[in-house]
């Protein structure tokens, strides 16, 4: 125990010389706000806390940490929802925040040059009046940063079309877990060897940090139009989905909320006059070249009408647009004002199979006495089946938690898999061995060795347990 | 290694796959640069794949994973090829599920016929790399090949939802998934598209697919010069318009399309009345700049890519550059490739790319004795070392041997080379897969 003390007030003395005193945090109550991520039910305070302003301290901080053999791990602004940003086995956190400067907008070429703690919104505001825009925008993106995007490989509504951040991150500079600086991909330009890019891209924090991001930066669409189409049951609503896909539309956004999520929403400060006695509605978006929108808005109407839409309101102007989605931006927000504990879920099942999947989960939560609310990225087969709870009730954390392997046991059997979007993290490394063998999860364990071999950066997530088969 | 009683490997492959799947020797058309493998083997299943590479792993034989060969000029000279492992047989298309636009299919399955299959269901996969009508999809992927379109859908390694990989040892894994969106565990996906058979051999892709566009035109815009032509493609590029791919052509890559100007090809996909739009606004910057138009819709559109992508076969060729530069600088690099190359090709045919700043240059290398070809790779280089400190890269595509001895096909990996020679250690501990082939002759 002493000689722990010891140690541990040694490298701490040593990141107050590399970060500044003040910016080196130990005390229990500032650590307590570090201790979970967007999901509360892992909860793990850190050592410490560091913040680096540059690449360099990063760099010298992570080599000070290696030396000790304390585990760390990067955070941007913590809104996570796999418990990804959490330190496990007591490590320290290098909140990212500070390192926030836009370095180089090249509309040219299109792309940017950010640092990690940029924050989604800000960047796509900063080269808004250009006419262009940084395409993945997670539910988040008010405060979620770009560092961390890249890992977790955030998507959002928009990926239904647009992609995910791995499609619009052209090349990144990163601090290894031994301290060292590489870049990966190229800057614009095609880079040579194996596409290491695409690889450290979602992989949640385990392969080094990313202390500068080289992202694409997208034109703004000639002509945009949101429909709003309204029905009486879920099963409508999901059919409609899947007529929409297979009629060869690719909308930009093709969201569902059922009526716990509208009701929710409702009685909240987002309110955006969903009609409450529908089943479920859907938030269509279509961009792209005024004469197509036009065109497959009104093919769109029709598919809706015909799969038993009740109105379908088509937004006339972008303060209508913006009040629609300030609804579904909004959802997770109002749905946490029901309980104390709101368990954000994320699974993806084949499109086709969200009539038949639907219901089921709907089933599960009544099994377990559970109060669920969907709202989700039905264009993708992208599953957000939210449960309200109160973390202080262990009867009721056991029954989510029951709940939640089911669901993902029922998505996995058809075809689907664990998360679209938000990462394994914590949250679901007990459930990867649902989708992959003993020699997959091996294979992954052999990479992130390469990337990783002392096993200090965020250890504890993604895989079930440190695993590798020497040939 | 050491080496092997031929007739014994010839033995133990048609063991496993049966002797109408062997190929031992192997004929000519199957030699990798200048070596001649011992056999040329055609499995069925990933399970005969498991068993020739555990075969192939005991052993230590090389072995190089292919699909047509389409793409077998590109690579470093090999240091040693025992068998070619040709994934030919292995064409089925085994799940298509239209509903959900995916489809999983065997690594053989060729490009055109899954396409041919998917036009049924008004689906397609978006690909138009050279020699497109022999592409296989795993090959495709391996390659992370891809032509003008990618400038419209991107590369390969973006409609890559999941794979079947045979690793060195004979293992099979699978990553990835069948759904369109998934971050379950590390993306290994990404460590196989684009690895060229040094990490594993593909044997099963699962892809998303793409709507089929209703409608379809090409606008060519014709110019004496590069400049006028390069000017109409930054403003289009600047504009609203959304082309699927956009393309610069010399007049060696014309001639083959009845043309004797240099070109701005603009190709147009989307709905009916979209098409119609971009197509007269393309005019009207063609109209600015004074150049003149010629318009084809659906299948003379179709018909004129399929042309391009059969270039070097219509135009006899042993030496392909591809080089990657910033977007902003593809004219340069245009001008800086037919400096370096425009007198020691005839023919010779260039295509540039300015929406993802891809030039490629082709063609017949002119040459007086053996001094010329090191005095060509010389050139190489120094074209290579102007563009990489741009932050470009230039690739050989296809180089006769001789060149090949002075030169690494690939260029300058960077500083994450130690990842990539820990990931081929991780991956292929005997180097067994492609020796030698890919980056600094991993």
């Amino acid at each position: 125990m002493c000689e722990g003390t010891l140690r541990m007030a040694s490298w701490i003395a040593e990141l107050r010389e590399i970060v500044g005193s003040e910016d080196v945090l130990t005390d229990p109550e500032q650590l307590l706000v570090y201790e979970c991520d967007g999901l509360s039910i892992h909860k793990h305070p850190p050592a410490a806390v560091v913040f680096p302003e540059s690449a360099e301290e990063v760099v010298r901080v992570v080599k000070v940490l290696g030396r000790h053999r304390v585990p760390f791990l990067a955070r941007g602004a913590g809104t996570g929802l796999s418990g990804g940003a959490v330190a496990v086995e007591g490590g320290v956190i290098l909140e990212l925040a500070r390192m926030n400067r836009i370095l180089e907008i090249d509309y040219e070429n299109r792309l940017a040059v950010v640092e990690p703690g940029v924050i989604n919104l800000m960047l796509t505001r900063a080269v808004a009046d250009a006419g262009y825009f940084y395409a993945p925008d997670p539910s988040s993106q008010m405060a979620c940063t770009l560092g961390g995007n890249v890992a977790e490989n955030a998507g959002g509504p928009h990926c239904l079309k647009y992609g995910m951040t791995v499609h619009h991150v052209l090349g990144l500079e990163v601090v290894l877990p031994n301290g060292e600086m590489v870049t990966l991909g190229g800057h614009g330009a095609d880079a040579v060897g194996y596409d290491l890019l695409g690889l450290f891209i979602g992989s949640e924090g385990t392969f080094g940090i990313a202390t500068k991001i080289t992202v694409r930066l997208t034109r703004q669409p000639q002509a945009v139009k949101t429909l709003l189409a309204d029905f009486l049951s879920v099963e409508e609503a999901s059919r409609t989905v899947s007529a929409i896909i297979a009629a060869g539309i690719l909308p930009s956004a093709l969201e569902m909320m059922d009526r716990a999520t509208i009701e929710a929403v409702e009685a909240s400060v987002y309110a955006a006059g969903l009609p409450t006695d529908a089943g479920a509605v859907l938030l269509i978006e279509l961009d792209g070249l005024a004469a197509s929108v036009e065109y497959e808005a009104a093919r769109v109407v029709e598919i809706c009408h015909a799969n038993g839409a009740r109105r379908v309101l088509v937004a006339r102007d972008d303060a209508e647009r913006a009040r629609l989605w300030a609804g579904r931006k909004g959802a997770f927000g109002a749905l946490g004002r029901i309980s104390p504990d709101l368990m954000v879920q994320d699974a993806v099942i084949p499109r086709s199979a969200l009539p038949e999947v639907l219901p089921e989960i709907y089933r599960i939560a009544a099994r377990y006495g559970l109060r669920m609310a969907n709202v989700f990225h039905a264009g993708d087969g992208n599953l957000h089946p939210n449960i309200c709870f109160d973390g202080r009730d262990p009867d009721e954390v056991r029954r989510v938690k029951e709940a939640c392997r089911e669901i993902m046991q029922l998505c996995v059997r058809v075809g689907g898999t664990l998360t679209g979007e938000h990462g394994v993290g914590l949250d679901k490394i007990a459930y990867m061995p649902l989708v992959f063998t003993e020699d997959d999860l091996e294979a992954m364990a052999r990479v992130r060795a390469v990337f990783d071999p002392e096993g200090l950066c965020n250890p504890g997530k993604v895989l079930p347990v440190r695993r590798c088969r020497a040939f | 290694m050491t080496p092997q009683p031929e007739n014994a490997v010839e033995r133990d492959v048609i063991a496993i796959v049966g002797e109408a799947n062997v190929l031992s020797p192997a004929p000519e058309t199957y030699a990798v640069d200048d070596r001649r493998p011992l056999a040329v083997v055609f499995p069925g299943t990933s399970e005969e794949v498991a068993a020739i590479l555990r075969l192939a792993h005991a052993r230590e034989l090389a072995v190089v994973p292919i699909g047509s060969g389409r793409r077998l000029s590109l690579g470093n000279l090999p240091e040693r090829v025992d068998l070619l492992l040709s994934m030919r047989r292995m064409d089925r298309v085994v799940d298509y599920e239209p509903a959900d636009l995916t489809v999983s299919v065997e690594a053989g399955c060729s490009l055109d016929a899954f396409n041919r299959i998917a036009a049924a269901h008004r689906q397609w996969l978006p690909f138009d790399p050279p020699d497109a009508d022999r592409a296989t999809l795993g090959g495709l992927v391996a390659a992370d090949d891809f032509g003008p379109l990618r400038h419209g859908y991107g590369r390969p390694r973006d409609s890559v939802i999941g794979l079947e990989v045979v690793q060195a040892d004979g293992t099979r894994i699978r990553t990835g998934g069948r759904v369109v969106k998934n971050v379950t565990g590390y993306d290994l996906n990404k460590l196989f598209v684009g690895s060229f058979g040094t990490l594993g051999v593909i044997t099963r892709v699962n892809f998303k697919l793409r709507p089929l566009p209703e409608a379809e035109a090409t606008l060519i815009l014709f110019g004496a010069a590069w400049e006028p032509l390069a000017s109409g493609a930054r403003q289009i590029l600047h504009s609203e318009l959304l082309p699927a791919a956009l393309l610069l052509a010399d007049e060696g890559a014309m001639s083959p399309l009845g043309h004797e100007r240099k070109a701005l090809l603009v190709r147009f996909l989307e709905t009916a009345p979209a098409v119609a739009y971009q197509v007269e606004r393309a005019r009207a910057f063609a109209r600015a700049l004074s150049l003149p138009v010629e318009e084809l819709s659906n299948e003379a559109s179709r018909s004129l890519w399929t042309t391009l992508t059969r270039l070097h076969r219509l135009l006899p060729s042993d030496l392909q550059l591809r080089l990657s530069v910033l977007p902003a600088h593809t004219l340069e690099a245009v001008r800086a490739g037919e400096r370096a190359l425009g007198e020691r090709l005839a023919p010779r045919y260039l295509l540039a790319h300015p929406g993802t700043g891809i030039v490629l240059i082709g063609g017949r290398l002119i040459l007086e004795d053996e001094r010329g070809l090191s005095s060509v790779a010389q050139e190489l280089l120094r074209l290579r070392a102007t563009w990489e400190a741009q932050r470009g890269s230039l690739l050989i595509e296809q180089a006769p041997p001789e060149i090949k001895r002075h030169i690494d096909v690939w260029g300058n990996v960077g500083s994450s080379l130690p990842l990539m020679q820990a990931l081929k250690r991780a991956f292929d501990p005997k180097r067994i897969l492609s020796p030698g082939r890919f980056v600094v002759g991993l």
